[in-house]
């Protein structure tokens, strides 16, 4: 890795951090803090984050996307993205209380645990896109994640009639169910489409390094669960609290695929090799 | 002076299950005020019954009004005088004044210095006066009550950044619901908590309102004034799933909406969230429906406590505020008891008037050759006589009063020869007040 995307990396690290705690602050403290703060603070650390990508690439010459600890950069990309697309959508104060200090954990557990170094493989278009696709929906996953966290908060607030200063700046209950259910919407497509393309990249390499490959297992339970979270929405025999765990089971297993297989990669060179690049990799699911 | 007595129960000793147990419709006020007057022997009482509090204050000798009180209250609701000896609270004299003044300045009140419970007040005490309950002593009292209200909102700033229960109630149905103007407004009932609340969700924007009375013609002229729709109460039922805010406040002693109805309600509704303002005491909604998914149901007790918390500035107006409300019950009882010497300086006067008209009636028989003029010169000159001569006893008499010296004033009536002096100031000796007659307060209210 040159200087510039090294550089670039580690303030993007630190913006992300900054953003977190201004954020924390301007949840508990609206009245000193805004939570725009947090957003400009967020801003920098994405354009910082696009920065080492585009000096990464200059560097490899072809995508970035050559180790696991990359694809998860990307990945916190996606789901800074979709919390900026989200909250320019719609007014949701006090998202970024839930978004930032996440992405922060995601990318300081990704800078400790996850393999940096470069691994040689074949790249194709249609591997790409299913990266590209699979993160996408994990952004989506990611906001909606969020939205339930704070859907419990503040459910379970209104229920036992507190009116703490914490759920003061959060949106109204049926934004955040909205949320979800567009999250939901929009993500389980993309998902679906990057599986089937992850698979279609897969298949010339035979059923044996589907089978072999760590990632696929919990990827297929993950949709799964976010396909039942969707028909129990529309069909309503999943209602209420209980949809919303379902939501956060889901995510909880896309952290759980990364987290695990970054510290299973490091620790084993050979597995690492195999699972996360092999001859063709399905680095996004 | 200790013949003023309040008796009452409220919020800071009292849950609501046991205030709603306690409170008296509007209805049922005029036969407990000659309940309370049969029991106390006295002509004066005003019943004072509001979500947060029911009140008896009297005007009545005898050391045995608290357990009378106690007798009468328990005995209109059913319950053991025992019981509620354990939750009530029974001041006397002085106590007393400074009580109602505290109640009506709003300092007694779970939201600091509100105002609501003025006007709740007065309109006890009006239907007091309507039933020729009220006589010249609690006439007194609340009008300087009034006064001391008045005083207490324009000379502090107990009143400044106030947060109602209506606005906050507000504040809860915006963290449900982010687009008002597609959500309807259910009002039950035409209390006025209930249409301030309608007022500011208005203000905030709500799309529909609907209003559910027992009786149309009333329902219609509130959903006029909302520019709603008015229901009558047998279509409650129909109109109850529609509702995303149902806002409760009727007079009726039972539940009107069970826990049952809010589930078919919610079946209706695909269980999205709906928001119950119970306002009444008695509660209208049962209790159990808050377990149901989506449902929020919040009472007077749950919003009154989110709105307690936010008194900020005015607690620091409380020192003044007691300042202000000593001082009051001084003037209070000064004036009073300069009016308790009322009886001794009228037969002073007319004493003395009587002395001077037989006087002058002599004088005038002596001297028949009198002009017209100069008789009445002469009954002129006598009247003024006695008025100068008296001047400086009745003001005498008048201070002696305003100290509340009753054995000064007895000494001046005996040294002049007047009986009446006796009345005035008798009853104030009678009542000698207990060891703990001031204030009876049951330690269980301190836990």
């Amino acid at each position: 890795m040159g200087p510039a995307a090294l550089v670039t990396l580690h303030a993007s690290i630190l913006l992300f951090l900054i953003a977190a705690i201004i954020s924390v602050i301007a949840l508990l403290q609206p009245r000193k803090v805004r939570m725009a703060w947090a957003d400009w603070t967020g801003a920098a650390g994405a354009f910082c984050l696009g920065a080492y990508f585009i000096a990464r690439f200059t560097e490899a010459g072809s995508e970035p996307f050559t180790n696991l600890f990359e694809v998860i950069e990307l990945a916190g990309l996606c789901l800074v993205l979709a919390y900026f697309i989200a909250t320019r959508m719609r007014k949701l104060p006090a998202l970024g209380a839930f978004a930032f200090p996440a992405v922060a954990i995601i990318f300081i557990v990704n800078l400790a645990f996850a393999d940096s170094a470069a691994q040689g493989h074949e790249s194709t278009p249609l591997l790409v896109i299913h990266v590209l696709l699979t993160l996408l929906s994990y952004g989506a996953f990611f906001m909606a994640s969020l939205a339930a966290v704070m859907f419990l908060v503040l459910e379970r607030a209104l229920k036992k009639h507190q009116d703490p200063t914490l759920i003061r700046s959060f949106p109204p209950l049926e934004s955040l169910k909205r949320l979800v259910d567009t999250c939901i919407l929009v993500g389980l497509p993309l998902l679906s489409l990057g599986l089937v393309l992850g698979f279609i990249a897969l298949s010339p390499s035979g059923w044996e390094s589907i089978v072999r490959n760590p990632k696929i297992p919990p990827s297929l339970v993950l949709w799964a669960v976010l396909l039942l979270v969707a028909a129990g929405r529309w069909l309503g025999f999943l209602r209420g609290r209980r949809n919303f765990y379902m939501v956060l089971l889901g995510f909880a297993l896309v952290v759980m695929t990364f987290v695990g297989l970054g510290v299973w990669s490091r620790s084993n060179s050979r597995v690492q090799t195999a699972a996360v690049v092999g001859k063709v990799s399905c680095i996004g699911t | 002076m200790h013949r003023y007595l309040v008796l009452g129960i409220n919020h800071k000793y009292a849950p609501l299950e046991v205030r709603e147990r306690l409170a008296y419709p509007e209805r049922k006020v005029p036969g407990a005020l000659k309940h309370v007057q049969q029991c106390l022997g006295t002509d004066e009482a005003v019943l004072l019954s509001t979500c947060n509090r029911v009140e008896i204050y009297a005007f009545s000798e005898g050391l045995d009004a608290r357990d009378k009180l106690l007798a009468a209250l328990a005995a209109d609701h059913g319950m053991k005088p025992e019981y509620l000896e354990k939750l009530c609270y029974f001041h006397r004299g002085r106590d007393t004044i400074e009580h109602l003044l505290r109640v009506c300045g709003g300092l007694d009140s779970l939201v600091l210095g509100e105002t609501q419970i003025l006007s709740q007040v007065k309109r006890s005490y009006l239907l007091a006066q309507s039933e020729s309950s009220t006589g010249k002593q609690l006439n007194a009292l609340f009008h300087r009550a009034f006064h001391v209200a008045k005083r207490l909102h324009t000379d502090t700033g107990i009143g400044h950044g106030q947060v109602s229960v209506s606005s906050v109630a507000v504040r809860f149905v915006k963290r449900i619901f982010d687009d008002l103007a597609s959500k309807t407004a259910l009002l039950i009932g035409a209390g006025e908590v209930g249409e301030l609340t309608l007022t500011y969700l208005r203000e905030a924007g709500i799309g529909r309102v609907v209003v559910v009375s027992r009786s149309l013609d009333r329902a219609k002229e509130i959903a006029e004034r909302y520019k709603g729709d008015a229901v009558p109460v047998n279509l409650l039922e129909d109109y109850l799933p529609g509702a995303d805010v149902v806002i409760s406040q009727t007079a009726a002693e039972d539940r009107i909406l069970s826990k049952a109805q809010f589930a078919r309600s919610q079946k209706h509704r695909r269980h999205a969230p709906v928001f119950a303002l119970d306002l009444a005491v008695p509660r209208d909604i049962e209790e159990s429906a808050a377990e149901l998914e989506g449902v929020f149901l919040y009472n007077v007790d749950d919003l009154e406590h989110v709105v307690a918390e936010n008194t900020g500035e005015r607690s620091r107006e409380l020192e003044q505020c007691a300042a202000i409300v000593r001082q009051e019950a001084d003037l209070f009882l000064a004036s009073f008891q300069t009016y308790s010497a009322g009886p001794l300086i009228t037969e002073l006067r007319e004493k003395a008037i009587a002395v001077k008209n037989a006087e002058l009636e002599r004088v005038l028989a002596k001297l028949p050759d009198l002009t017209e003029a100069q008789r009445s010169e002469l009954a002129a000159f006598s009247e003024r006589l006695v008025n100068k001569l008296l001047h400086p006893q009745i003001q005498g008499i008048k201070q002696e009063a305003s100290r509340g010296d009753e054995d000064s004033i007895r000494r001046i009536a005996m040294a002049l020869g007047i009986d009446k002096a006796n009345e005035a100031t008798e009853p104030d000796a009678q009542v000698q007040p207990a060891p703990d007659d001031a204030t009876t307060r049951p330690d269980v209210r301190k836990n």
